[in-house]
């Protein structure tokens, strides 16, 4: 058994060419999925009745499921019944033209939501509900508290469940292959079954999925570090001989207040 | 002037507060003792509106309502008015010291920055934190903390406060001395 080396090249330069297709089979879904996930953890730890188990159910279909056979469903599904509504309107518009990908986009935002909701969820309960009731008390609004108090703090407790959501969203893209979008596995494939060189295609797509992973990881633990500061606090040296420290530092912190934003 | 006139509060069964009324003037400094269990804290958090009482009229300077029935403007009106010290201290953990105390200023009152930020170090000096203003609560022990606490809900705007920990006497002392 040998591995072609040329043949490994001219994979990993065709292969290149579809990144950016998997980079957008996982952050337009990502993105998309961001407010809907939100909108229903906050509904389900705030216990709104109906929009509370509607996404119950939803949440509970969606993890029952294997993603593969939500592809297959959706994939057969909906281009037919989109054709059956288009016809009926008598709109001239061809509906198996449509580009895959966008199939494909709708699969993993509905996926997305419903992992994100759970993350969100969890998020939000690690939250003490005191700071919420603190935030209140001097006359914030509800809006306000989330946006200000309570959402800075939860995000710190999702960053490790997004960035699991975000690798595995990454992977799971590869199974769009089965609604023919050209992602880098399906191109993996193709090249593959074309000149019988399976080693060397998927060696090349498991090292690109490696650095893609892994850079999506290091991504979040900047973020995690960053959003996390105020639990280790920030480094304030600010020492004189003379002065006392504190006298520096409140006029630091005056001069601050004049010239910049505060946010 | 705050004013509270038959409040009723029960926890499913447990009927905690059976139809309080008490009355606070300008300047008043009042302390309401009791057995834990007894409600203390239930009648300040009603008097906030983080607990809902179940029947009741509030009156606290120009807002009159009742409680069954207050609306949202009404009780972020009655929240912008008071202050609020929790057993706990309630200091957010993502703000530093000097963003604790002016939070409620700044996004609650809509006090210009640069006066809270002043007014904030000012009470700050007075707890002797001025050297902590850009620690965050995990950083400060817990004594600190609890000055913090202190200055937090005070300005100079402020009508009313209510500490739910009555054994922290001092800490009216302290706030006597943020409001000279």
């Amino acid at each position: 058994m040998t591995i072609d080396l040329a043949y490994v090249q001219e994979i990993l330069i065709l292969v290149l060419k579809g990144i950016p297709t998997t980079l957008r089979l996982t952050f337009i879904p990502l993105l998309l999925a961001l407010p809907f996930a939100f909108l229903i953890a906050v509904a389900r730890q705030r216990n709104l009745k109906v929009l509370a188990r509607v996404s119950q159910v939803y949440v509970s279909f969606i993890r029952g499921t294997p993603l593969i056979v939500q592809i297959l469903v959706m994939y057969s599904i909906f281009p037919s019944l989109l054709n059956v509504f288009v016809k009926s309107r008598g709109i001239d518009f061809d509906v198996f033209g449509i580009n895959p990908i966008y199939y494909a986009y709708i699969v993993f935002t509905l996926n997305t939501i419903a992992i994100l909701s759970e993350v969100f969820r969890s998020a939000l309960e690690t939250v003490d509900k005191r700071q919420l009731e603190a935030a209140l008390s001097i006359g914030l609004l509800p809006i306000q508290a989330y946006r200000r108090i309570v959402i800075p703090q939860a995000l710190v407790a999702a960053t490790p469940n997004l960035c699991n959501s975000t690798v595995n969203l990454l992977k799971s893209t590869s199974l769009a292959f089965l609604m023919s979008v050209q992602d880098i596995t399906a191109i993996a494939k193709t090249e593959a079954a074309f000149g019988y060189n399976y080693l060397e295609s998927y060696l090349v797509i498991f090292i690109v999925y490696i650095v893609l992973c892994s850079l999506v990881q290091v991504f979040f633990q900047l973020l995690e570090q960053r959003l996390s500061r105020y639990k280790r606090g920030r480094n304030i040296a600010v020492k004189s001989e003379n002065q006392p420290e504190y006298f520096l530092d409140a006029r630091k912190e005056r001069y601050h207040a004049g010239i910049e934003e505060y946010s | 002037m705050l004013e509270l006139r038959n409040i009723h509060k029960k926890f499913g069964e447990l009927e905690v507060l059976k139809g309080v009324d008490i009355a606070v003037e300008k300047g008043d400094i009042v302390v309401i003792l009791g057995p834990s269990g007894s409600g203390k804290t239930t009648l300040l958090r009603c008097i906030n509106f983080l607990e809902r009482a179940d029947e009741g009229s509030l009156h606290f300077d120009e807002i009159q309502t009742e409680f069954s029935k207050a609306s949202k403007k009404d009780i972020n009106a009655v929240r912008k008015k008071s202050a609020f010290v929790f057993q706990n201290y309630g200091l957010f953990d993502n703000k530093t010291v000097l963003d604790n105390v002016t939070e409620g200023l700044i996004v609650g009152r809509k006090v210009p920055k640069k006066e809270a930020i002043e007014a904030a170090i000012r009470a700050l000096e007075k707890v002797g934190l001025s050297d902590r203003l850009a620690y965050y609560p995990s950083q400060l022990s817990g004594g600190q903390q609890q000055r913090v606490a202190s200055p937090a809900p005070s300005r100079s705007t402020r009508t009313s406060s209510c500490s739910t920990s009555p054994l922290r006497l001092w800490i009216r002392n302290l706030w006597a001395k943020c409001c000279k």
